[in-house]
C-alpha cells in the first residue's frame, strides 16, 4: 500500500480488532447531527493526536480515506472536527502547522469580508 | 588526541596524581580563554542553524492538515457548526476556499435564538446570497432578515430552496412588502412563526402566488406565551385567504395557535384533497365540530393529532370514524368522557399508534370495550401516561392478548403498576422497542413499596431483544438495588443490543447505570428525567414532516 505507512496501518488493525465483535457500536449516519465519538475511540484517538502537526490522527483518517473504512474515516473526521471547535484562527494555525500565507492586507479584507455575521 | 591520552596514560602510573592535576589545570584554562569562548559561540550559532534547519526539514516532510486530500477537509467542516466553519475559513486560502464549498451550506439558520448565524449587516448578507448561498436547501429566518430584498435574492439565485422557515415571533413591526416582486416558488415546506400582535397579511397578500407547490405546512403559534386566556387574541393570519392558495398541502401543522377554531380547519381541508397529516395539537378553541367535513373530504387522511384541544364529546360521537382509514391519533389531555372514548377507539379498525395519555375518564370500561370490538388488532404504539382510572386488571388482560404486538408502550405515571406488574408482563412484550415505566416522587399519590429494580433489569434483558429507548421513572428512593446491580446491567447491554437510550431518575441507580455504560464506551446512552423524554411520536410516519424549531 503506497500511501499507508507501517504503523499507521497497525494503528487502524487495532480499531478494527476493537470494533469487529460488535458492529452494533459502530454507527454510520450521514445526519451530521451527532457529533459524539464513543469513549474508547475518543482516548485512542486523543492518543495519536500528537506531535506538532498531529500527523498520526491525519494520518490515519487519510488511510481510512483510501481503504475506504467508512466508520473509521468518519470517527476521525469527527474527532479532527472537535479538536476544532471553539479554536480562533490563529490557534488553528500554531496548533496544526498552517501556514498563514495571507498579507496583512489580506487578512483586513477577510475581517471586513466576515462582517456580515457577528 | 588519542596519542595524548595514551602518552598521558603511560604517565599516569608514574606521575598519577600530578599529571592528572595539570591535565585538569590545563583543561580548566583553556576553557576560560577567549579563544575557546569564541569557538564554542560558533560551534553553537552553528548547531542553533541546523537544528532550525533539521526542523523544517522534518516538518516539511511530515504530513501535516495540508496534505489532507479536499473531500476530507470538506467532511470535516460539515461536522462544524456554521459558525465555526466562517472561522476555518479564516485559516489560510485553501481551507477558505473548501469551507465555501456550497454543500456545506446546505441548510443554515439564521436565527441566533435557535443557535443559527447572526447576521449584523443585512446588506452584505443580501450579496452574498448569490455568491455563497447557491446550494441552499433549508434556511430558517429570524424576522429582521424578512425583507423584501432579501427575499428577491433567495428567490433568484437559490433555485434549490425546498424549505423556509420565517421567524416572525420576535417581530416589533412588519417590514414594507410594497415592493416585494419575488418570493421563493419551488418551495416544499413551509414555517411561519407568529407574533403575538403583528398581522401578516402586508406580508402574506405579496407571496401568495408563490406558494402552490408547498406541501407541508407549519402555523407555530404563541400558546406558550399567553399567560391569561382572557387575553385578547389576535387573528394574525388570514387563514382563509391563505388556504386558497395551498391546494398541495399532505402535512398541515397548527401548533398552539391561539385564534385556531373549527372553521379554519374545516376551510384548510376545503381545499386540500391530498391532505395526510393534520395536528392542531394545543388550539386550544378547536372542539372537533370540522371533523365531520374534514374525515368525508379527507380521504387520504392518516394521522390526527388533536392534543390539548376542547373536543366536545357530543359531536366527537356525530363523527363517522369507521369510514376514515386513521392509522395515528393524538387526543392527550382533551377531556374527552368514557362514551365518547368507548365511541372512537371501537371505530378505528386501522389505528397503529394511538397517545391517550392524561385522560382521566379512559377507564377499564373503554379498554375492555376496544378490545372487544376487535380495533385493537393494528396496534403497534400506545401511550397511556397518567390514565390513572385504568385498573391493574384490565391492563394486564389486555397485555396478555395483546403484548406481543406492541412495539411502543408508555404506562408511566400509574402509581399501583408496581413489581408484580411488570414482572408477569414484561415476558409478554417480545417485540416492544420503546418503554416506558414507573412514577417520579412529585407525582400523586406517592408510592410506597420499593422496587427492586434488578429483577426488571434482568427480566428485560431475557425477554426485550428488540428494545431501544427503556424510561424508568421510579425516584432513587423507591428503587433498591444491590452490589450486584452492575452485573444485570451488564447482561442488559449485552442482550439488548439494540438499547441506545436509557432514561432514569437522577439519583444513584442513575449513577450506577450511567458508569457501568461509560466503561463500555457507551456515552450518551444514560440521561435523567429531567433532560430527557421517552415517547412514541419518533415512530409516527410523519415525524420528519412534524419537526420544526
Amino acid at each position: 500500500l503506497p500511501n499507508v505507512k507501517g504503523d499507521i496501518l497497525k494503528q487502524m488493525i487495532d480499531w478494527c480488532e476493537h470494533y469487529k465483535d460488535d458492529e452494533t457500536k459502530l454507527k454510520v449516519d450521514d445526519d451530521k447531527i451527532d457529533v459524539e465519538i464513543p469513549g474508547w475511540d475518543e482516548d485512542f484517538l486523543t492518543a495519536l493526536a500528537v506531535g506538532p502537526t498531529k500527523s498520526p490522527l491525519l494520518e490515519l483518517c487519510v488511510a481510512a480515506n483510501y481503504l475506504d473504512i467508512k466508520a473509521l474515516l468518519m470517527v476521525t473526521c469527527k474527532k479532527i472536527a472537535n479538536m476544532l471547535k471553539g479554536k480562533k484562527g490563529e490557534d488553528i494555525r500554531g496548533e496544526w502547522g498552517v501556514v498563514n500565507e495571507f498579507s496583512a492586507e489580506e487578512e483586513e479584507k477577510i475581517r471586513r469580508e466576515n462582517e456580515w455575521t457577528e | 588526541m588519542l596519542e595524548i591520552f595514551k602518552h598521558r596514560r603511560t604517565q599516569a602510573t608514574e606521575e598519577a596524581s600530578t599529571a592528572k592535576e595539570t591535565w585538569l589545570t590545563k583543561k580548566k584554562h583553556f576553557r576560560d580563554t577567549e579563544e575557546w569562548k569564541k569557538k564554542k559561540a560558533r560551534i553553537m550559532s552553528k548547531l542553533r542553524a541546523l537544528s532550525k534547519l533539521n526542523l523544517a526539514l522534518v516538518l516539511s516532510r511530515m504530513p501535516s492538515v495540508e496534505k489532507l486530500p479536499d473531500n476530507i477537509l470538506t467532511s470535516i467542516f460539515s461536522y462544524l457548526p456554521a459558525r465555526q466553519v466562517l472561522v476555518v475559513s479564516s485559516v489560510c486560502r485553501r481551507w477558505r476556499n473548501i469551507a465555501w464549498n456550497p454543500n456545506l451550506w446546505r441548510f443554515v439558520s439564521f436565527r441566533p435564538s435557535y443557535g443559527g448565524l447572526q447576521i449584523a449587516n443585512v446588506d452584505h448578507f443580501t450579496h452574498l446570497i448569490g455568491t455563497r448561498f447557491v446550494d441552499m436547501r433549508n434556511v430558517e429566518l429570524a424576522t429582521d432578515l424578512i425583507t423584501p430584498n432579501v427575499l428577491y435574492e433567495m428567490s433568484n439565485k437559490c433555485p434549490k430552496l425546498q424549505h423556509l422557515t420565517l421567524d416572525f415571533s420576535t417581530a416589533m413591526q412588519l417590514h414594507d412588502f410594497t415592493d416585494l416582486q419575488a418570493f421563493p416558488s419551488r418551495l416544499k415546506s413551509l414555517t411561519i412563526c407568529l407574533s403575538e400582535n403583528i398581522f401578516l397579511e402586508g406580508f402574506l397578500r405579496k407571496v401568495y402566488t408563490f406558494i402552490a407547490s408547498v406541501e407541508i405546512l407549519h402555523i407555530i403559534g404563541t400558546y406558550e406565551k399567553v399567560e391569561d386566556e382572557e387575553e385578547e387574541v389576535y387573528e394574525t393570519v388570514n387563514i382563509f385567504k391563505l388556504k386558497q392558495f395551498l391546494p398541495n398541502l399532505r402535512v398541515v401543522n397548527l401548533w398552539g395557535v391561539p385564534f385556531i377554531t373549527d372553521d379554519h380547519v374545516d376551510a384548510i381541508s376545503s381545499n386540500c384533497a391530498h391532505l395526510e397529516c393534520l395536528s392542531v395539537n394545543y388550539c386550544a378553541k378547536v372542539t372537533g365540530s370540522c371533523l365531520k367535513l374534514v374525515l368525508q373530504r379527507c380521504k387520504k387522511l392518516r394521522c390526527l393529532f388533536l392534543a390539548h384541544t376542547k373536543l366536545d364529546n357530543n359531536i366527537v360521537k356525530t363523527v363517522e370514524w369507521e369510514k376514515t382509514r386513521i392509522e395515528e391519533l393524538d387526543i392527550k389531555g382533551t377531556e374527552l368522557s368514557s362514551d365518547s372514548l368507548v365511541y372512537i377507539m371501537s371505530r378505528l379498525p386501522h389505528l397503529r399508534w394511538l397517545d391517550a395519555s392524561w385522560l382521566e375518564h379512559f377507564n377499564d370500561v373503554v379498554l375492555e370495550s376496544w378490545m372487544n370490538s376487535g380495533s385493537i388488532g393494528k396496534l403497534e404504539y400506545l401511550n397511556l401516561d397518567t390514565c390513572d382510572s385504568i385498573n391493574e386488571a384490565c391492563l394486564v388482560d389486555m397485555i396478555n392478548r395483546h403484548g406481543s404486538q406492541l412495539q411502543g408502550l408508555n404506562l408511566g405515571g400509574h402509581h399501583k403498576l408496581l413489581e408484580y406488574f411488570w414482572m408477569n408482563m414484561i415476558p409478554q412484550l417480545k417485540n416492544i422497542r420503546v418503554l416506558v415505566m414507573g412514577i417520579a416522587e412529585d407525582c400523586c399519590p406517592k408510592v410506597v413499596a420499593k422496587i427492586h429494580v434488578d429483577q426488571f433489569i434482568d427480566c428485560i434483558a431475557q425477554n426485550c431483544p428488540k428494545l431501544s429507548r427503556l424510561e424508568i421513572r421510579w425516584d432513587d428512593e423507591t428503587l433498591r438495588f444491590s452490589d450486584k446491580s452492575s452485573k444485570f446491567i451488564d447482561v442488559l447491554r449485552m442482550k439488548c443490543l439494540k438499547l441506545h437510550s436509557i432514561v432514569l431518575s437522577d439519583g444513584q441507580y442513575y449513577e450506577l447505570v450511567r458508569s457501568n455504560f461509560e466503561r463500555a464506551d457507551r456515552m450518551s446512552v444514560v440521561r435523567t428525567t429531567e433532560m430527557c423524554r421517552t415517547g412514541n411520536l419518533h415512530c409516527s410516519r410523519y415525524y420528519n414532516h412534524l419537526l420544526f424549531n
